[in-house]
């Protein structure tokens, strides 16, 4: 494979991996209105649970238990969505903004433990020399990829499925009809806050679910990749494509990840060596821009649902 | 433990000036900015950027390292300061208001505390900064603490500050109209108060307390691009404890928040030190969401 | 005679393309006193917040001596001499009952307010008592006495009530009622919306009924009090009867 194809081959999958994590940002947003300001957080905790299950034994960390990864990916699911569970149960019953200041300081939190519990975490080395799924049957990295961004489609494509499965049901209407009208929605006689709580353990578990793809994928976890503005990032590739659509979730993120990446090569191509690190800033206020721009612009996004960023407020 | 708690006096006032301005911007305009940490980040660089392009010296008041040149170039960062937080009001949040539920506004306040930070990343670089390289000597207590004479200074001045924003708010036309207005903002609109001028009076306050909680950091500790984002669950967690839209709530909020942080830290590795005040703030919301003083309202819907 | 307020077809609601008022037209002139009834939901107090631009007019006209005040910004009416006194929420709990008063007097010289928040505290001697304590610690009474006290102390040219007897003892509704006979005969305009129909209708002038949105029948009070239909929308099949 060229160069170009093969690096073409790992945009697509990290952009695929990005893709899911948006999925579960939809369901968290897109469909009930709950602001998740700690993505990278529930993601982190996929990666890293996936890691420490599926890792080979080490004396000096805890874990290596040297599961297959399927189980890892599991785990991943299960810590990440009990991560969110805990959050929600704290805060889903108070005022919205307390979710968001929550999720926050969980995504900081994350990354503190990462970076501090070396004897979980591998500390700010990581977890490395993990097993790859599928590279044993491949053995070639060029096959590997190829492989691995398929089975990243896969994994998309059933989530998509079941999202737009879910989306249809009685449950996915409630959700819609809370994200609307509080009010309304307790008429039916159906509890708002535990509907809440299903949705939003359910957007945290997708997020796992992808960063447990990613640790298959690299192989490496450190504390690097969990970096805050990732959040924001996945924020952007969930607003620009339109939060409530989950074709717009998937366009988002290739089209922020495209610009993420392009910003980068591009800066540190016309940067001076001195100035790369002050460069690297304007590849987040870009971020931040492209943020508060399609807010105040285009709140559907490129193919949102009308309203669905900015649901009009409601009452008096 | 004499000198943790000495250490989180002062760390303490830093937090608190940044908390009463988002509880003043929580309980009045009802509004979350998780933008508010980066106005201290700004007003701290702000008052570097104004030495540094005057040539002044940040000068020595007797021990004190807050002098003349730098109390200047405070007061230039708090207008700056507050001039940054009209602007992003004007540009962003008020065409917002009324239109979009609130917890949008509060995911665009995230996206301007990324521009503001960054852009100070941009144009000061990564690295840690301080007013004057001079050295100073701590003052000692007895053999249980020693202490700087800067940090007695910004905890004696916080808590002055405090004192004035109180007696504003209690005793003052306009302070009555902003209580008003942060209970019922339709009842107060009734009453012949202006929704612009308790907006613009709101985020004078906010932004001027921002820049010189930003100032004093810089004269505690250092100055680096993420000054504010460190300080952000910290601030919350005091405006929170305190209570939302309560100014002496928020005091008290910053204190205990530091106060936790610093004896925690006793037992705790550092590096866990962010969690600490998000701990707090998690404990307060599970336990006491109107935290543990009485808030004016706001905030919590 | 130009009326000092007057709602002409007035369409709006909370929500757009809501409306919750479907044509409300309605007139008060100086010194008369105006008693608005009808039945729960039907939009008196909807109409009220129309006026007071606390809900969007999308159809219709407010005038305010013959001048255009459709929309007009809430935060103006204080200055321009309109008082109101909502149906709920009428006062600051998390202030003291002085200050809720002083807030009332905002926009009246020192001396001035002195005097009239001494007078407000001659009228309901209570709140002299209490005026150091938090006005959240009232009773419904004693808050319905403080709203009022507040709306007139600008001495407003038009005032408007929603519900202003709700939780007074009756000797209070009397007094309170017979407060605003007075300014009406001092010439100001009162618009009230009152439950307690009958001792309403008594004091005040003219009668509207309102029910589903509209203005349906209105006529001197002493009419109104006559009127069979009007007792019979009043107990509530207004729906049934006429549409
Ligand atoms: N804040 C609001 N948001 C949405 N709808 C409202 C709001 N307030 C009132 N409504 C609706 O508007 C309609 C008219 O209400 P309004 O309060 O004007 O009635 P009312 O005549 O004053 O009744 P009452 O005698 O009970 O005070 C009702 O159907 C009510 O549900
Ligand atoms: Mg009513």
């Amino acid at each position: 494979m060229t160069g170009l194809l093969a690096y073409s081959v790992f945009f697509l999958t990290i952009a695929g991996i990005y893709a899911i994590i948006v999925m579960g940002l939809n369901i968290q947003w897109g469909f009930t209105g709950l602001f998740n300001a700690g993505v990278v957080g529930f993601y982190a905790i996929g990666a890293y649970t996936c890691a420490v299950l599926i890792g080979p034994d080490r004396t000096f960390l805890f874990g290596g238990f040297g599961l297959p990864f399927a189980g890892g990916m599991l785990g991943a699911v299960v810590a990440a969505g009990l991560a969110g569970l805990v959050v929600a149960l704290v805060t889903l019953r108070l005022s919205e903004e307390y979710l968001a200041i929550a999720t926050f300081g969980i995504g900081i939190s994350v990354q503190l433990v990462a970076i501090n519990a070396a004897g979980l975490t591998g500390g700010t080395n990581g977890l490395y020399g993990l097993p790859r799924p599928f590279w044993n049957l491949t053995g070639d990295v060029a096959v590997f990829n190829l492989v691995y961004f398929a089975f990243v489609l896969v994994i998309l494509g059933l989530i998509w499925a079941a999202l737009a499965r879910l989306i249809r049901s009685p449950w996915g209407r409630l959700l819609r009809a809370i994200r609307e009208d509080d009010v309304a929605a307790r008429s039916l006689g159906k509890s708002p806050v535990r509907v809440r709580i299903q949705s939003f353990v359910i957007g945290s578990g997708i997020m796992g679910l992808a960063g447990a793809l990613y640790t298959g994928y690299i192989g490496f976890v450190s504390p690097i990749d969990f970096i805050p503005i990732l959040t924001f990032q996945i924020w952007a590739m969930l607003i620009v494509g339109g939060s409530g659509s989950l074709l717009g979730g998937v366009v988002g993120s290739l089209v922020i990840w495209l610009v993420w990446t392009g910003s980068g090569t591009l800066l540190s191509r016309v940067a001076p060596p001195e100035l790369q690190a002050q460069a690297s800033a304007v590849q987040v206020i870009l971020i931040g821009l492209i943020i508060v721009l399609t807010i105040l612009f285009r709140p559907a996004g490129l193919i949102g649902e009308p309203r669905a960023v900015t649901p009009a407020r409601r009452g008096g | 433990m004499i000198q943790a708690i000495a250490d989180g006096l002062s760390t303490g006032a830093i937090i608190a000036l940044g908390a009463m301005g988002v509880t003043l911007v929580m309980g009045i305009l009802r509004f979350t900015n998780f933008a508010h940490a980066e106005y201290l980040t700004w007003g701290g660089y702000m008052a570097l950027f104004v030495l540094s392009a005057t040539g002044l010296e940040a000068g020595s008041l007797g021990p004190f390292s807050l002098g003349p040149g730098l109390i200047l170039a405070m007061l230039v960062a708090m207008v700056l300061t507050v001039a940054l937080a009209l602007i992003a009001d004007r540009l962003v949040f008020h065409r917002l208001r009324g239109k979009v539920n609130h917890i949008t506004l509060v995911f665009a306040s995230f996206g301007v505390a990324l521009i503001v930070r960054y852009v100070i990343h941009l144009l000061f670089g990564g690295s840690a900064q301080y007013y004057s390289n001079d050295l100073r000597f701590a003052w000692r207590i007895g053999d249980l603490a020693s202490v700087m004479p800067d940090q007695v200074l910004v905890f004696v001045v916080t808590l002055v500050v405090a004192g004035g924003l109180y007696t504003f708010l209690r005793y003052s036309a306009l302070g009555l109209a902003m209580r008003a207005a942060a209970e019922n903002p339709a009842l107060s609109a009734i009453n012949g108060v202006r929704f612009r001028t308790i907006l613009l009076v709101t985020w004078t306050i906010g932004g001027a307390l921002a820049a010189m909680s930003g100032v004093f950091y810089g004269v505690t500790v250092q100055l680096r691009p993420d000054v504010g984002f460190q300080l952000l669950l910290p601030i919350f967690a005091a405006a929170i404890l305190g209570g939302i839209g309560n100014v002496v709530g928020a005091l008290a909020g910053g204190f205990i928040v530091a106060l936790v942080e610093a004896v925690a830290l006793l037992w705790i590795p550092s590096g866990y030190k962010l969690a600490i005040p998000f701990i707090v703030l998690l404990l307060v919301l599970w336990l006491r969401p109107t935290g543990l003083f009485r808030g004016t309202s706001g905030g919590a819907k | 005679m130009t009326p000092v307020l007057e709602m002409r077809g007035v369409v709006g609601g909370y929500v757009p393309d809501l409306p919750i008022l479907h044509g409300v037209t309605l007139h008060v002139n100086r010194g008369e006193f105006v008693t608005i009834i009808g039945p729960n939901g039907a939009g008196k107090s909807t109409a009220m917040k129309a006026v007071a631009g606390l809900v969007r007019i999308s159809d219709g006209q407010v005038l305010v001596d013959g001048e255009e005040f459709t929309n007009h910004p809430t935060e103006d009416m204080a200055d321009l001499g309109l008082a109101f006194v909502p149906q709920t929420s009428n006062i600051f709990g998390t202030l003291t009952i002085a200050d809720n008063l002083r807030l009332g007097a905002r926009s009246l010289t020192k001396a001035v307010a002195a005097e009239r928040i001494e007078a407000a505290y001659a009228r309901f001697p209570i709140l002299r008592e209490l005026s150091r304590s938090l006005a959240g610690g009232l009773s419904g009474g004693q808050r319905q006495m403080l709203a009022v006290a507040r709306a007139l102390l600008s001495a407003p040219r038009i005032i408007m009530l929603d519900e202003p007897s709700a939780g007074l003892a009756p000797n209070i509704v009397q007094e309170v009622f017979g407060l605003l006979r007075g300014l009406a005969d001092e010439g100001v305009a009162v618009l009230m919306v009152e439950q307690n129909a009958k001792s309403a209708m008594r004091v005040s002038d003219r009668t509207y009924v309102l029910a589903e949105g509209r203005s349906r029948i209105d006529g001197t009070s002493e009419q109104m009090l006559n009127d069979p239909e009007v007792k019979s929308i009043y107990l509530g099949d207004a729906g049934r009867k006429r549409t």
